[in-house]
This record gives structure tokens, C-alpha cells and sequence, in this order.
């Protein structure tokens, strides 16, 4: 019961915020065109409604929050937000499932669209689906947090959401960390609408896209992506930002306060992160020019920004993914399982995960040559104690459980192993575009297909644990 | 002169012993009745039981500004926080502060500005180490002149070139640059050699040269040994762990430790270095891991009898050289040089850099040369020694017991002739075989 009202409490600035930012924006936009949303108008006012009446009721009611009610409510939060914002889509001539997987691909920063000619929509919807991935990236309960004054034990509920997204490297106190964040965000989106209106967009694409890059997204206001502006120096603009929002924002943060760049050389996801991006690009590129025939230029110009954008697990296109051929199309595909450095906006299993399983990897070898070897698994120079390894490994386990699951339920919908495969990858590791016959959009999925999806894109950006420890009887026990 | 030492051990009552019977009246502290016990006889020694950073006991010890602190217990907590305490309240003299490899030593500096000197013997026994380590073959290695000259002992074999012929031969095999012969042991007798004395094989030949020279002139006293490659560690405390530190790069290195709290401790604060939970002296352990390749076998842990155990596990299943770290003087004799090669006293060199501060100002170099059996020291020529300048090498009688093979004049280091002239601020590399020897030195020319 308790519990119950913490989330109604919690849902009320979630939705102030939402209304705000989200819906309002594009709502403003329609009724200048003279073609006022009355969709968006209900979802606006029941957003600002309902928060004004928390506001009215429990405001003043102080609660502290176990770890357990911060799963609880950033799991509800995130259906309750996700229903919400897939009504406006409901207008637009889409059936429940499409809009839901529009929503979720939205919020959760996948990128996937089910729309098969965006040019039909009109622009606020366009605006809107944009402005969906900008929230969904900064992570709604950050906001909340920099909002509610005070949260004790707030930073459980974080941690449900976030994987070290907001660690203490910003400020001790939670409130100051999150407004530190948010801020950092939307200088770093600023400064994309500005190199992209240079680099030759208009505003409003400059605006839209940026909302989708900063936030490693991958929704586009055109049919053909990233394809549509055919300029290098937008793709240009993209692969650095996409880049800087891969990468941790403690990180960024750090180096930005002290004006030192020592900080990102002394940082192990960091150089790894370089790594695999230099060497999947450059594999990529040789693949293309070499296997795939590609001119010197379009291999360079796909191995880089195609490759980027998959294994940061944004999703921009220059062409439907398909037309790089099988071979890159699969290694991008697995690079992205890896995914972004930890405390960024990007999905996948995150890089110091997996360089950590590397790292065990090597030291096992080790023992295996030499018994008596003691070995001390560290990163950043700080040695990592075995239970956080077991936490790791079994994030592992588990994530690939899942992601088999999904992809089962997909290859029991009759969808080729293949498309299937980049399909469930793109969803849980909140990356986008398919291959194979999902390489346009996911229209062509069955009912079934889409819901599994949408759920697989929800429990790849709550890191799994956030929906799973909910289906522990003992967690539901007091 | 007064002089007060906190920590009465290993080291700090070698010191005491050292400078007792260099007429300095010394006070020992140490909160340890077993530390004290040792010295308690010893004429020219008072020691007290308590705590060394405690002000009392300071007082009790009568610290005056006329007198010398020297802070050498175990812990560098206690040994700055009397250092600040014998500044501040008792206006100290002069102090001497000892420290460990840790994050203390960078800040020393400046939270005790009025710190003579700092001594770190982990340090100094580890780069002493180190550079045996560079350098194959080489029993002992000291510096002067800041490093610039090295005085290194090795023993003569069959198949050096020059072992079986006279000194002075040298200069027809290594004409184009200069080495001094300053002192030979043959047995247990000291020999300090004139160019027609003829080196025997079994010799420890000391020779004074430039680093970059000092392979050339092995060569002359045995087959020069290939470049060390394989390096094992034994003990992973704070000496093995700074050796490691530093020897890593350069040698494919495994460090060993009995305790397996130590092994984690050091697998967390050394990158790449493969750590070892085992005995050292398992001999299943060693040859499972290859001992037979092994090149040098390096024996640090605090057990005096660990290491020797361990050399001699390792020497025996195929180890080519060891090094063992021994404190207590009594079993330097007792293991020869046929069981182990090469044997290093960490208190000799701690002692030997706490005496190059305390002797008279114009002393820059100490060094106790085979285990204390003599002596060699860097002296300044200045207004206080007058009476050598302009003088020649030859003119100043030196008899059998001392000499002066090397000179450092300015940035350069000559190699001395008994038609060398002194200048003044020159720098006189001195070999003696004992104390009454340098001291009649001093009396004659001061």
C-alpha cells in the first residue's frame, strides 16, 4: 500500500515532466499549423492534471525508498509512461501493438519503427516521436529526481534504472548529481543543433535529430534516415556525437570541470571502447572494399558511420542495413551486443562488463599454466572483488538467456533465423534497424512478434535485473 | 656529539653500535626490552624503554639543538611525527628521517621541510639489486660521484683474460679507457694492490669504473655471463614488491610468497606481474614452474633463515645465480660463497648511507665494502682539509691499508696516478681497510 503511494507520488513530476517536454512541444507545434492534435491535448492535460493533483495531496508527504520500491516503481513507471505515450499514435492509423512498439522503441532509445512511410505523419508526430528518445535517454527518473527535493534513498531507485549512469563522480548528493546530469545533456544537445544546423540541416531536422543522437536513439524524421541529407558533414557531426553520448557522462563531466583529458587515458572502458570501435571499423571497411566490392569512398564512408552507429547502438541508416552485405551486417550486429561504455545513454551489455569477463578469461588462463598463480582482476587500477565478477557473469548468463528466449518466440512466429536474430538483438540491446526482412521496419512482424520485442526492448534498458528481480516470489513477500 | 636513535632493531642498533665507538655519546629509544637487550652493554650506548614520539621520553633522552635525532623505527608514522616534535619543541639539530616505499615519501618533503635527511632502505636495497641484476656477474655495485663511477667487485675465473697476469697488464688489453684496481680479497685477506701484484683465479677483484665500462673490465676477470632474462622473487613484502616494481620491464619476473594475503596484495598493486601463492622452497613448486631456466633467484623475505633455505632449494635444482638478503651478521661467514653468490646485508647499506650524513660535512659517499670488512668513502677537499690541496697522490704517503683510485673533479671523474695533483673542491675517492687507517689520514691533512 505504501508502495503503492510512493509510485503515485513518484508518477506525479515523472508526468510533469513528460507533459512538459514531450507532449507539449509538439502540441504547440500542431496548433500553430492550425491542425490542433485533440489526442495530445487529453494525453497533455491528463499529464498536467494528474500531477497537479499529487501536488495538491502528497506533496508534502516524505517517504524514503527501499531498493525494492525502486524496482517497483521504475518498472510501473516505465509501463504506465509507455502506455501513455503510445496514445498519441493511436490516431495516426496505428493498431495498439504498433503504437505501444513505437512508444517503447521511442522511450527506450531502441530506434526500431514499425512506420512504414514516416512522410504520411505529420510533423508534430514527427517532432513528437523525437522528442520521445531525448527523454527516454536522460532516463525519466533522473529527472524526477532533480525535481523532487530531497529523495532519501533515492539512489536505489536510480540504480534500478541506470547502470552507474549517475555514479558519485559528479557530486555526493544525488539531487546535485542528477541536475549536473540533466544539464550536461542538454549542453550536449545543444551543441548537436548547432553542428548540425552548420553542417547544413535545417532547424527543425537540426532540432529532431539531435534529440535522436545525443540520446544514442536512432529515430529519424525521414524514410531514408541519415540517407535523406546524402552530406558527409552531417554524418560527420553524427559519428562524433554519437561518440560523446556512448561514452560515460562521469566521465565527460570530470574532464570538463577539471579541463583535463587525462581523465578519459586513465579510464580502462574507455580505451577499450576506442578499441573496438577503431578495430570493427577498420574490419568493416577492408570487408567492404574488399568482399563487397564498395568503392574506397562508400567503404570508408560506411565502415565509419554505419559501423558507429550500430555498435553505439544508436541505429542511424545511410541505406537499409542490407545493402552492406550479410558479413558486416552480422559482425556490427555482434559488436553491438557489447554496446556502450556504462554511465552513458547507450545500450548493450556495456564494455566494462565484458571487458571484465575478458579480463577473468586471461587471469583463468593463467591459472591453468600456473596453479599457484594469484591473480587480482582490476580495472581502473582498482581490483574488483569476486562478488562483483559472479554479478557480472551472471548479467551475462542471463542476458543471453533472454535474448534466446526473445529469439525463439520470433523464430516460432516464423520470421527467418536470420532476421530474427538481428531483429531480438536490436531490440535488447536498444539498437533499432534489423537485417534481413526487418532492415526497413518491423511492420512485417506478427502481433505476437511486436509485443515480444517491445518487452525485450523494456528489460534491455532496465539492464534486466530491473524486470527480473520482479518476478522473484520473495521479492513480493514482506 | 650527542646523538639519539628511535629503534633499537636490526638496523637502528647497527647504527648505534657504528657510531658508539666513533666517540659520539648515543641514546637508544625503543618501546621493545628485546630490541634493547642487545646493545645494553655496549660502552658509549644509554637506552631507553619508550615511546620514540613521545615527548617525554624525548626529553628524558635529552634532545638539545646540539644534538642529532635519528628516526629509524619500522613505522614511518612514528618516525616523522618525532621528527616534528624533535623540530618544534626540542629544536633538534640535525635529523634523520628513515621512511618506506609508500605514498609518505612524495609528501615528506614538504610537511617536514627541516628534515636533513631521508633514508628509505627498501629503496636503496632495491636498486642495489636492481643494477645486480643488470649487471651479470657483478658481486657488489656502489656509486659515487652521484652515480657517475661505480665501484663493483667480481671474482676472478680461469676464463677471464687477465686473471694469472699482473695489474698493470690491464692497460694493454683496455687501452682506450682508464680502471683502477683499489683492492683484491684473496681468502680472507684484503690486498690493496700495487700494478706488479698478479690476480689469482678465485680472487674478488674490485675495480673502480664507469658504468658503461663495467661489462668491459669483467671481461678481463671472467667470461662475461649472457644477459639475465628469467627472474624469481621470493617474498612479496615491501622489498619484494618495489623490486618487482622496478625490475618488471625489463625481466620476464615471478614473485613468490608464502602467505596468500601477501600474494593478493601484491597481484592488486603490481600490473603484469605473474604472483605465485606457494613455499619458495617447495622443490615440487620451483621445478613445476621451471626453476631450471631460472637465472637468478632473488631471496627477500623478513626470514634470514627463509632465504637461505630457499637460495639453496633453488642453487640446487638448477638456478644459475642467487641473491639473498641475510640481517644478521653472524651467518654472512657461515654460508660461502660456493652455496650462494651473491649475499646482501640490508642494515650494511642502510648504515652505510646513515653514516655518509652523520660523518664530518665533507664525507658524500659511504660505503662498507664486503660486508664491513673495509671501507670506501667520497671526501670533499675544502677549507678544512688545506693541507691536501696542491699536493700530489705520490707526496702523500699512503701506505698498504688505503689509496685513492679515483678522483671527481667538477662533472668529471679521473682516474688517479701518484703523479695526480689535488685541486681544491675536488671530490677523492678513498679505499681503507679500517676506521684507524681514514683517521690518521684525517689527522695528518686537517
Amino acid at each position: 500500500m505504501i508502495t503503492t503511494l510512493k509510485l503515485l507520488r513518484f508518477l506525479g513530476p515523472t508526468l510533469l515532466f513528460f507533459g512538459t517536454f514531450v507532449v507539449l512541444p509538439p502540441l504547440l507545434m500542431s496548433y500553430l499549423n492550425n491542425a490542433l492534435d485533440n489526442n495530445m491535448l487529453w494525453v497533455y492535460l491528463s499529464c498536467i492534471t494528474y500531477s497537479l493533483i499529487i501536488l495538491l495531496t502528497l506533496r508534502r508527504k516524505k517517504f524514503s525508498y527501499t531498493p525494492r520500491d525502486g524496482f517497483i516503481i521504475t518498472f510501473f513507471t516505465w509501463v504506465l509512461i509507455s502506455v501513455l505515450a503510445s496514445l498519441p499514435f493511436l490516431i495516426n492509423s496505428l493498431t495498439f501493438y504498433d503504437a505501444l512498439f513505437e512508444a517503447v522503441s521511442g522511450l527506450t532509445t531502441t530506434g526500431s519503427t514499425v512506420i512504414k512511410d514516416l512522410s504520411l505523419l505529420p510533423d508534430h508526430v514527427l517532432l513528437y516521436r523525437q522528442l520521445l528518445q531525448w527523454s527516454g535517454g536522460v532516463g525519466l527518473v533522473i529527472v524526477v529526481l532533480a525535481i523532487i527535493p530531497a529523495v532519501s534513498g533515492g539512489m536505489k531507485v536510480l540504480q534500478a534504472e541506470t547502470s552507474g549512469f549517475a555514479d558519485k563522480s559528479f557530486s555526493p548528493r544525488l539531487r546535485e548529481t542528477a541536475r549536473s546530469l540533466l544539464k550536461f545533456y542538454v549542453l550536449i544537445t545543444l551543441a548537436c543543433v548547432f553542428s548540425y544546423w552548420l553542417a547544413g540541416m535545417t532547424w527543425f531536422e537540426a532540432f529532431s535529430h539531435s534529440f535522436s543522437t545525443v540520446s544514442i536513439g536512432g529515430f529519424s524524421i525521414y524514410n531514408e534516415n541519415f540517407g535523406y541529407f546524402n552530406n558527409h558533414a552531417i554524418e560527420i557531426v553524427a559519428v562524433v556525437f554519437m561518440l560523446v553520448s556512448a561514452t560515460n557522462f562521469g566521465l565527460h563531466f570530470l574532464s570538463f570541470t577539471k579541463r583535463s583529458f587525462r581523465y578519459y587515458l586513465a579510464n580502462d572502458e574507455f580505451k577499450f571502447f576506442l578499441l573496438i570501435v577503431l578495430v570493427t571499423v577498420m574490419v568493416s571497411f577492408a570487408t567492404l572494399y574488399i568482399k563487397e566490392g564498395f568503392t574506397i569512398e562508400n567503404a570508408l564512408r560506411y565502415g565509419v558511420f554505419q559501423t558507429i552507429s550500430i555498435i553505439t547502438t544508436t541505429g542511424f541508416t545511410l541505406e537499409p542495413l542490407t545493402a552492406m552485405g550479410n558479413s558486416v551486417g552480422f559482425l556490427i550486429f555482434v559488436v553491438a551486443f557489447i554496446g556502450a561504455c556504462s554511465g552513458s545513454v547507450g545500450g548493450g551489455m556495456k564494455i566494462w562488463r565484458v571487458l571484465l569477463m575478458l579480463k577473468v578469461g586471461f587471469s583463468n588462463m593463467t591459472k591453468v599454466i600456473h596453479p599457484s598463480a594469484v591473480n587480482s582482476v582490476k580495472l581502473n587500477g582498482e581490483k574488483i572483488v569476486s562478488s562483483q565478477i559472479e554479478a557480472v557473469f551472471a548479467f551475462i548468463a542471463i542476458y543471453i538467456t533472454f535474448f534466446l528466449f526473445f529469439l525463439f518466440v520470433l523464430v516460432f512466429q516464423d520470421v527467418d533465423f536470420y532476421s530474427a536474430f538481428s531483429g531480438t538483438a536490436a531490440a535488447i540491446n536498444n539498437l533499432g534497424p534489423g537485417l534481413g526482412e526487418l532492415s526497413e521496419n518491423y511492420s512485417g512482424l506478427t502481433g505476437v512478434g511486436k509485443i515480444t520485442l517491445t518487452l525485450a526492448m523494456i528489460v534491455g534498458r532496465l539492464e534486466l535485473f530491473g524486470v527480473l528481480i520482479l518476478m522473484v516470489p520473495s521479492f513480493w513477500k514482506n | 656529539m650527542k646523538i639519539i636513535i628511535l629503534g633499537g632493531g636490526s638496523i637502528g642498533g647497527s647504527v648505534a653500535k657504528e657510531l658508539s665507538s666513533e666517540e659520539n655519546d648515543v641514546v637508544v629509544i625503543d618501546n621493545n626490552d628485546e630490541n634493547l637487550e642487545p646493545i645494553q652493554g655496549v660502552e658509549g650506548i644509554q637506552t631507553i624503554h619508550g615511546n620514540g614520539s613521545s615527548p617525554k621520553t624525548l626529553a628524558k633522552a635529552g634532545l638539545d639543538e646540539n644534538s642529532l635525532l635519528l628516526c629509524l623505527t619500522d613505522s614511518e608514522e612514528i618516525n616523522l611525527l618525532a621528527s616534528l616534535i624533535g623540530k618544534q619543541k626540542f629544536n633538534a639539530g640535525r635529523i634523520v628521517c628513515r621512511l618506506k616505499s609508500s605514498e609518505y615519501t612524495k609528501i615528506a618533503k614538504e610537511i617536514t621541510p627541516f628534515v636533513d635527511f631521508f633514508i628509505n632502505p627498501e629503496d636503496l636495497i632495491t636498486d642495489e639489486i636492481r643494477s645486480l641484476l643488470h649487471h651479470p656477474g657483478a658481486l657488489e655495485i656502489l656509486d659515487f660521484a652521484e652515480g657517475k663511477i661505480k665501484l663493483v667487485s667480481v671474482y676472478a675465473k680461469q676464463s677471464g683474460v687477465l686473471v694469472g697476469r699482473q695489474i698493470k697488464e690491464l692497460k694493454d688489453d683496455l687501452p682506450e679507457y682508464e680502471t683502477r684496481i683499489p683492492a683484491i680479497y684473496r681468502g680472507d685477506e684484503l690486498i690493496i694492490p700495487t700494478g706488479t701484484t698478479t690476480i689469482n683465479e678465485g680472487d674478488e677483484v674490485y675495480f673502480i669504473a664507469d658504468e658503461k665500462h663495467i661489462e668491459d673490465v669483467t671481461k678481463e676477470l671472467q667470461k662475461l655471463e649472457s644477459q639475465y632474462k628469467n627472474v624469481f622473487v621470493a617474498g612479496a613484502g615491501n622489498i619484494g614488491k618495489s623490486l618487482v616494481r622496478k625490475i618488471n620491464d625489463d625481466f620476464n619476473t615471478k614473485l613468490i610468497d608464502k602467505s596468500k594475503d601477501k600474494c593478493e596484495l601484491a597481484s592488486e598493486e603490481l600490473d603484469n606481474v605473474l604472483v605465485l601463492n606457494s613455499d619458495a622452497a617447495d622443490k615440487e613448486f620451483l621445478s613445476s614452474e621451471g626453476i631450471s631456466e631460472c637465472d637468478v633467484f632473488v631471496a627477500v623475505t623478513q626470514d634470514d633463515e627463509s632465504n637461505v633455505l630457499c637460495s639453496l632449494m633453488s642453487k640446487k635444482l638448477g638456478s644459475k645465480k642467487t641473491i639473498t638478503i641475510i640481517n644478521k651478521e653472524a651467518y654472512f661467514d657461515l654460508v660461502g660463497k660456493n652455496e650462494l653468490d651473491i649475499i646482501i646485508s640490508p642494515v650494511q647499506i642502510t648504515v652505510s648511507h646513515v653514516l655518509k650524513f652523520i660523518r664530518k660535512g665533507s664525507v658524500s659517499n659511504v660505503h662498507k665494502v664486503k660486508k664491513g670488512m673495509a671501507e670506501a668513502i667520497e671526501i670533499g677537499v675544502d677549507a678544512s682539509s688545506e693541507k691536501l690541496k696542491g699536493k700530489l697522490i705520490s707526496e702523500l704517503g699512503l701506505d698498504e691499508n688505503i689509496n685513492i683510485p679515483a678522483i671527481k673533479r667538477g662533472e668529471e671523474v679521473i682516474m688517479a696516478h701518484g703523479n695526480t695533483q689535488i685541486h681544491d673542491d675536488d671530490h677523492l675517492i678513498v679505499f681503507y681497510k679500517n676506521k684507524d687507517v681514514i683517521d690518521s689520514f684525517y689527522e695528518k691533512f686537517r
